[in-house]
C-alpha cells in the first residue's frame, strides 16, 4: 500500500505572498498568472473572514458605493478577491505587459483602491517582464507592490516575509519620505514637542501576521487588549486590516514586535535600517500563560511600562483554568502524560509544545501514538483515515469547515484558556 | 556622479567583440580613478577573462547551483581583476536545459540581495544582445542601466541585433526616457561597412561614440590574456577607450531609442536608402506599449495561424480565458486511478492547489456528514517540487528522483503531470516514461500547466494518454457488464449517481466493469474492452468527444443515451438496456415499482405546490425531467432563461408546448425584468450572480443533476420545505451596520 507514506502538500511562497497582501484594507492583489493559480486564492480569501468591501471610484455625488462583484466579470470572473491576468501559452512567449496594462486600466476605472500588489505566478516570473514601472506610470502613483518572483517551492513563510518587506520598501517608504518633508508633518512634530509635559503613550507595531493564520482576528484583538492593560497602544498590525494610513503611521511606534521571526523579522530589520526603529523578537509567540507573561514583561521593560494589570488578569484566568484542570485530573488523572503531536510552523510548534509540556504536563509523541493532534484539517483527516483514536484540534489552515464568527484565539491569556478548554473537551471525548 | 553607482550596459550580438570592448572600457574607466565592477551577462561567461588574466571565475549561477541559497556568498563569485576592477560572471544553465534568461534574473536577484554594487562607482554590464527576452533585458531595465551602448560592426546581423536592442529599450522607456548613449562601432574592414553603420546611426538618430579599429593588438592582448589597456602600448587602440571613458566620466548625452521596422532596416542597410526616419509605428507614437514587439512578432504568428488569427491572438481581450489549467484538470482526474501514484512535476504551489481541489470535499464531508472519503482525504499524490534552482538549470534530475521514489513503492502505475514551469524551461518530461518497469508503467501527461489548454483539456489529455497506455484490446469479453464513461470527478452527486445506477443495474443482473475514469484501478482500465457496452455519464460536449474518440480508437460500442435524469428518461433507459441484455421483464417490474413511489410522492407534493409559478434560469441543458414532475404536481412554469454560453442549439425542452417559454439571455437585466413582470412564487437558478429582489422563494440548482426515476421529486420536495419556512429573519435589517463597518 502506498498511502500511509504520503503527506499532505502544504502551501508555498506564492500563497504566503497573496495572503499577506490580501490582509491589507483597500488593496487589490492582482495575480499575473494563469487562472489555475487563482481559483484557490480567490475562493479561500473570500471566505477566510469577513472582508472589507471595496468601493467604486467616487462619483459625482461624492458618495462611496460598494462594488457589485456580479458585474465584475473581466479579470475578476465575478469573485471578489484576487483578480488575475489569465495567462496562456501565448503570453509566456510574447510577454504579459499588455494583459497587465489592460487589467490595471479596468481595475482603476472600476474600483477605488489604495494599494495594488502584482504577484507574478511561477510561470510569469520566468519571463521577467518589467511591470513595476509600467504600473507606476499607468497609475501615476507609487502605491504599487511588485513581486517579480513568487518563489518556486519556497516556504509559505518566506513568501509572507518577502511580501511584507517589499510592501514597506515599495509603498510605505515613499510615504514616510513624503511625510518627513510635508509642512503638516513638521507642524505636527512641533505640536508634539509642545505636549511633552503630558506622558506620551507608548506604541507598538505587530509584525509577522497574515490572514491565513487560524484565529487571526482573535489574535489581534487579544494582543491589543493585553497591550492596553500594560498602557501600550497597538499602532498597527502588519498586514492585517492595515490601511495606507496605518503604513504611513508605522514610524510613530516606539517598538516593533515580531511575533513570528519566519514572517516578520525581515520587515523589522528593514524598519530598523531605514527608520532606526528598534524591534523585539518573541522567543515564542505568546501561547500559554508563561510565554504571554514573559513576552509582555520584556516589552514592558523595553518601553518602561508596567505589566501589573496583565499579571492580575493572568492570575484570574489561571484560577479558572486551575479549577477545570483539577477536576479532570482528579477524575481521570489527565492531562498529565497525555501524548500529543503538534504540526505547524516552527516557532508556533515550539510555543504550543512548550505550553503543553510545561503547564499541562503532557508528553510529545509521534502522530500515530498521539491522543491529541494539533494541526490543520488535512493532517487531522489523514490520520483519521488510518483509524487513529485521537482528537484533532485545528491550529492552522486549512480548516475542516467550521465557521468562526466569535473571534477566538490561542494567543495571550484568553487564548491559553481557550486552548485548555479544547484540550479538556478533546480528552473527555476519548475517555 | 552621486552616491549611486553609474550603471552602463554594453549590448551587442554574440561574437561581435563586446566582451573585449567592455573589458577595455572598464579598464579605461579604472585608469581614471574610478572603482569599477564588470558583470558578464552572457551564459558563455568569458566577459571578464581579460581582466582576470585568463582566470575563469566561478559564475553566480554555478555557485547558486551548488550552494544552498542561505549559504551563498558573494566572495565566492567576485574576482579582483586588473587595477582592482571587480569581476563577476552571471553564467547560465547547461546548454539545452533550463532557462538562461531566468538565470540572469536569479543572478541579479542574488547580487541585489548581497548589495554588491554599492561598493563601486561604475558598473558595466556585458550583455548578449541576440536574445532580448525578459531575462536578458534585465540590465536595460531602468532600475539598472543608466546608459546603454550598442556594439556593432557593419554586418547586417550585427545591425539587426542592435536595432532589436533599441526595440527592447523602447519597450521599457517609450518616448519619455533617454538612456541610449550611442553606438560603439567595432570595425571589421568589410566593404562599405563604414557607410552602412553611418546610415544606421543616422536612421536611428544616434551618435557613433567610438570606432574601434581593426588591429592585431587586440589578438595579441588576447594571447597575453589581458586588455589592450593593460599592455600600455600607445596608439589608437588604447586612445579610443580612454576617450570613451572620458566621455562617460564627464557626462554622456543620452538619446531616445528610436528603432527601425524590419523593412526600414533592410532599406537602410542593404539598399542604401539614406532617407530613413524611424517610423511612427515602430516608435509607438509615444505610447508605452508593446506594439513594437507585436509589429515584430506578427510575422511568426501569421505564419502559424493565418493573418486574421494573428490579429486575434495579439489582442488579449480576443483570446478566451482558459478556465483552470490542463495541469490541474489532468492531476485531479488522475487521482481517480486509486492504485497509481500521481506526481506533479511542478513547484509545490501547483500541487497544493490540486491537493486542495481534491481534499476540500473530503474535509467537508468528514466535518458535516461524518463521511470518510479515502481518495479525497489522502490521495496518492506527490510533487517533484520544482525550485528556483530547477527553474534555471532544469528540473529533470529532481523529477527522475521523484519517479524513482514512487516506483520503489510498487504502485500499479506512476502518472506524471507537467506544469507550466516545466513547459517553459523545456524539461523533457516524456523521457521518464523510459523508467517504466515490468510491473509499473510510467505515464506522462504533458499538460505544461495551461500551455496545453484549460482544466477540461487536461482531463481529456489524461483520459486519452492513459487509455492508450493501459487499455488492452485482447481481453476476454465479460457478458452482462457495462462501463460508465465520463463521470465528473468532483461533481456533488457523482457518488450518489453511481450508486443509483449500480443499484438499478444490479436488479437487472448487470455489473459495472470500469468507471472511465472515476474511482477505478489500473487493472479495470486495462480490462476496459471486456465490457460489451459503454454508457456515457452525461452528454456534455467533452463527453461526446471522448465517446467519439473511444469509438474511433477501439471500436467500442456505446449505448444511445447517457445516465438518465427523471422518470421518463429512466424508464426508457432501462428498457433499452433490458433489450440489449435480454432482461426486459425485470425492467417492467422495476418501472412498476418506481412508478408507484413516483405517483404517491407527486400526489403529496400537489397538495402543497398546486398553483405555484416557477421561473427558471439555467445553462443550456434539458429540463424536461423537472418540468414533467412539476406539471404532475400542479406547478406552472412561466419562463425559462437560458445562458447559452456555447451557442449551441437550444435543448432545454423537447415538449413543443413549452418551447415558447424558453428565452436566450445574455445579461442579468433579462432576469430582473422577467421576475418583475411575471411575479413567480419560485425562482430556480444555477446562475451564479445575485438574484433580483422580489417576493419569491429562491432555490439553487447544482450544475450536475441527480440521476434516476426521482430526480424531479427531490427538487420539488426541497421547494416544499423552503416554501414552508419563508419568513425572513430580522438579520436582514442589519445590512446598514455591515455597510457602516466594512465599507
Amino acid at each position: 500500500m502506498t498511502k500511509s507514506s504520503l503527506k499532505s502538500i502544504t502551501p508555498d511562497s506564492i500563497t504566503g505572498m497573496i495572503f499577506t497582501l490580501e490582509g491589507l484594507k483597500n488593496t487589490i492583489v492582482l495575480l499575473n498568472g494563469p487562472m489555475g493559480c487563482r481559483f484557490y486564492h480567490s475562493t479561500t480569501s473570500q471566505f477566510l473572514r469577513i472582508r472589507p468591501v471595496l468601493c467604486l471610484p467616487e462619483g459625482k455625488d461624492g458618495k462611496r458605493y460598494p462594488v457589485d462583484y456580479n458585474t465584475l466579470n473581466e479579470w475578476f470572473f465575478r469573485q471578489e478577491r484576487v483578480p488575475c491576468t489569465y495567462l496562456d501559452g501565448y503570453d509566456y512567449v510574447y510577454g504579459t505587459r499588455d494583459k497587465v496594462s489592460d487589467a490595471i486600466d479596468y481595475i482603476s476605472a472600476n474600483i477605488d483602491f489604495e494599494i495594488i500588489a502584482i504577484i507574478n505566478s511561477p510561470g510569469a516570473a520566468l519571463i521577467g517582464d518589467d511591470l513595476l514601472e509600467l504600473v507606476r506610470e499607468k497609475l501615476g502613483c507609487s502605491r504599487v507592490v511588485m513581486l517579480e518572483s513568487s518563489g518556486y517551492s519556497s516556504t509559505f513563510e518566506e513568501g509572507c516575509s518577502q511580501a511584507s518587506a517589499l510592501l514597506l520598501k515599495h509603498v510605505a517608504r515613499p510615504l514616510w519620505e513624503m511625510r518627513e518633508t510635508s509642512p503638516d508633518h513638521l507642524m505636527e512634530r512641533k505640536d508634539m514637542s509642545g505636549k511633552t509635559s503630558g506622558k506620551k503613550v507608548k506604541r507598538v507595531n505587530l509584525l509577522g501576521l497574515n490572514i491565513w493564520q487560524r484565529y487571526i482576528s482573535g489574535d489581534v484583538e487579544e494582543l491589543s487588549r493585553l497591550f492596553e492593560l500594560c498602557g501600550i497602544e497597538l499602532n498597527a498590525s502588519l498586514c492585517v486590516d492595515c490601511t495606507l494610513e496605518d503604513l504611513k503611521r508605522l514610524p510613530e511606534a516606539d517598538l516593533n514586535v515580531v511575533l513570528y521571526p519566519e514572517t516578520g523579522l525581515q520587515a523589522a530589520k528593514y524598519l530598523e535600517e531605514v527608520l532606526g526603529m528598534p524591534y523585539y523578537v518573541c522567543e515564542y509567540p505568546p501561547i500559554g500563560f508563561k510565554a504571554t507573561e514573559n513576552v509582555f514583561k520584556d516589552i514592558c521593560d523595553i518601553l518602561g511600562c508596567s505589566d501589573k494589570a496583565l499579571l492580575e488578569d493572568s492570575g484570574k484566568t489561571r484560577a479558572t483554568a486551575y479549577a477545570a484542570i483539577r477536576d479532570v485530573s482528579r477524575s481521570y488523572g489527565k492531562p498529565r502524560g497525555v501524548r500529543f503531536f503538534v504540526d505547524c510552523t516552527p516557532s508556533l510548534k515550539k510555543a504550543y509544545e512548550s505550553f503543553f509540556e510545561s503547564y499541562l504536563g503532557m508528553e510529545k509523541s509521534e502522530p500515530e501514538e498521539a491522543e491529541l493532534v494539533f494541526s490543520n484539517a488535512n493532517v487531522i483527516s489523514e490520520l483519521m483515515l488510518e483509524n487513529k483514536r485521537f482528537c484533532g484540534i485545528e491550529i492552522s489552515l486549512p480548516g475542516m469547515g467550521y465557521t468562526d464568527l466569535v473571534p477566538k484565539t490561542h494567543m495571550g491569556i484568553r487564548g491559553a484558556l481557550f486552548l485548555i478548554e479544547q484540550v479538556i473537551n478533546g480528552l473527555m471525548s476519548k475517555i | 556622479m552621486n552616491g549611486k553607482p553609474f550603471e552602463l550596459a554594453i549590448y551587442g550580438k554574440g561574437g561581435i567583440g563586446k566582451s573585449t570592448i567592455c573589458a577595455n572600457l572598464s579598464a579605461a574607466l579604472s585608469l581614471r580613478g574610478r572603482s569599477v565592477l564588470q558583470i558578464g551577462c552572457d551564459p558563455k561567461h568569458d566577459s571578464t577573462r581579460l581582466l582576470m588574466r585568463g582566470k575563469a571565475l566561478p559564475t553566480v549561477l554555478d555557485h547558486l547551483r551548488t550552494v544552498p541559497k542561505e549559504m551563498a556568498e558573494v566572495e565566492a563569485v567576485l574576482g579582483k581583476g586588473w587595477n582592482d576592477i571587480g569581476c563577476i560572471e552571471a553564467g547560465g544553465p547547461r546548454p539545452g536545459v533550463g532557462c538562461a534568461g531566468r538565470g540572469i534574473i536569479s543572478a541579479f536577484e542574488f547580487l541585489e540581495e548581497k548589495k554588491v554594487k554599492g561598493k563601486y562607482e561604475i558598473i558595466t554590464y556585458d550583455v548578449l544582445g541576440d536574445v532580448v527576452c525578459g531575462g536578458f533585458a534585465v540590465p536595460i531595465r531602468r532600475e539598472y542601466a543608466d546608459a546603454v551602448f550598442l556594439v556593432t560592426s557593419g554586418e547586417f546581423m550585427a545591425l539587426y541585433a542592435a536595432n532589436n536592442i533599441l526595440r527592447g529599450i523602447r519597450n521599457f522607456d517609450g518616448d519619455r526616457h533617454r538612456r541610449v548613449a550611442g553606438i560603439i562601432f567595432n570595425r571589421r574592414l568589410l566593404a562599405g561597412e563604414d557607410e552602412r553603420v553611418e546610415r544606421f546611426a543616422r536612421a536611428v538618430r544616434l551618435p557613433i561614440c567610438a570606432v574601434v579599429p581593426r588591429s592585431d593588438l587586440f589578438a595579441k592582448a588576447e594571447e597575453e590574456k589581458c586588455t589592450v589597456m593593460a599592455m600600455d602600448v600607445p596608439g589608437p587602440e588604447r586612445s579610443v577607450f580612454l576617450h570613451l571613458a572620458e566621455q562617460i566620466d564627464t557626462g554622456l548625452p543620452l538619446y531616445e531609442a528610436m528603432p527601425l521596422t524590419d523593412e526600414e532596416l533592410e532599406d537602410c542597410i542593404l539598399r542604401g536608402s539614406t532617407d530613413n526616419e524611424p517610423s511612427e509605428r515602430e516608435r509607438g507614437a509615444g505610447k508605452h506599449s508593446s506594439e513594437t514587439v507585436h509589429a515584430f512578432i506578427s510575422k511568426d504568428i501569421a505564419a502559424d495561424h493565418g493573418a486574421s488569427e494573428a490579429v486575434k491572438l495579439e489582442d488579449p481581450q480576443k483570446r478566451l480565458p482558459l478556465f483552470g489549467c490542463a495541469f490541474n484538470g489532468a492531476a485531479t482526474a488522475a487521482i481517480n486511478l486509486t492504485d497509481a501514484i500521481v506526481i506533479a512535476h511542478s513547484p509545490r504551489s501547483c500541487a497544493f492547489y490540486t491537493w486542495q481541489n481534491i481534499s476540500s470535499p473530503g474535509r467537508r464531508n468528514l466535518f458535516n456528514r461524518g463521511i470518510l472519503m479515502p481518495s479525497a482525504i489522502s490521495p496518492n499524490f506527490a510533487t517533484s517540487g520544482i525550485d528556483g534552482h530547477d527553474a534555471v538549470f532544469g528540473g529533470m534530475d529532481r523529477l527522475r528522483q521523484t519517479v524513482k521514489a514512487a516506483l520503489d513503492k510498487e504502485p500499479a502505475a506512476v502518472i506524471v503531470v507537467s506544469s507550466c514551469v516545466s513547459g517553459i524551461i523545456g524539461d523533457d518530461v516524456l523521457s521518464v516514461e523510459d523508467m517504466s518497469t515490468s510491473r509499473t508503467p510510467v505515464i506522462v501527461i504533458p499538460a505544461d500547466g495551461d500551455i496545453n489548454g484549460d482544466y477540461m483539456s487536461g482531463i481529456e489529455l489524461f483520459q486519452r494518454k492513459t487509455a492508450k497506455r493501459l487499455i488492452k484490446t485482447d481481453v476476454e469479453i465479460r457478458p452482462r457488464t457495462v462501463n460508465i464513461v465520463g463521470e465528473y470527478g468532483i461533481g456533488y452527486y457523482t457518488e450518489d449517481n453511481f450508486n443509483t445506477i449500480r443499484s438499478l443495474l444490479d436488479d437487472m443482473g448487470i455489473s459495472i466493469g470500469c468507471r472511465f475514469l472515476g474511482d477505478t484501478t489500473v487493472s479495470r482500465v486495462e480490462n476496459f474492452m471486456a465490457a460489451p457496452l459503454n454508457i456515457l455519464a452525461a452528454d456534455s460536449p467533452d463527453n461526446l468527444k471522448l465517446k467519439n474518440w473511444l469509438q474511433e480508437q477501439y471500436g467500442c460500442k456505446f449505448y444511445d443515451s447517457c445516465l438518465p435524469v427523471g422518470f421518463k428518461a429512466s424508464e426508457e433507459f432501462l428498457l433499452g438496456i433490458g433489450e440489449i441484455f435480454g432482461c426486459k421483464e425485470v425492467v417492467s417490474s422495476i418501472t412498476e415499482r418506481e412508478k408507484k413511489t413516483f405517483l404517491r410522492k407527486t400526489e403529496a407534493l400537489r397538495s402543497k405546490l398546486a398553483g405555484k409559478r416557477v421561473l427558471i434560469t439555467t445553462i443550456n441543458t434539458s429540463m424536461d425531467w423537472l418540468l414533467d414532475t412539476a406539471l404532475q404536481a400542479g406547478v406552472e412554469c412561466v419562463w425559462i432563461g437560458v445562458l447559452n454560453y456555447l451557442r449551441q442549439e437550444l435543448r432545454v425542452t423537447d415538449e413543443p408546448s413549452r418551447k415558447e417559454l424558453v428565452h436566450e439571455i445574455t445579461d442579468r437585466q433579462s432576469i430582473v425584468d422577467a421576475v418583475e413582470t411575471l411575479k413567480p412564487d419560485i425562482v430556480l437558478s444555477n446562475y451564479l450572480g445575485e438574484l433580483p429582489p422580489g417576493d419569491y422563494m429562491a432555490d439553487n440548482m447544482p450544475m450536475t443533476q441527480k440521476v434516476g426515476f426521482h430526480s424531479g421529486i427531490d427538487v420539488l420536495e426541497r421547494w416544499v420545505r423552503l416554501l414552508e419556512d419563508r419568513k425572513e429573519g430580522e438579520w436582514i435589517n442589519d445590512k446598514k451596520f455591515f455597510e457602516e463597518y466594512y465599507t
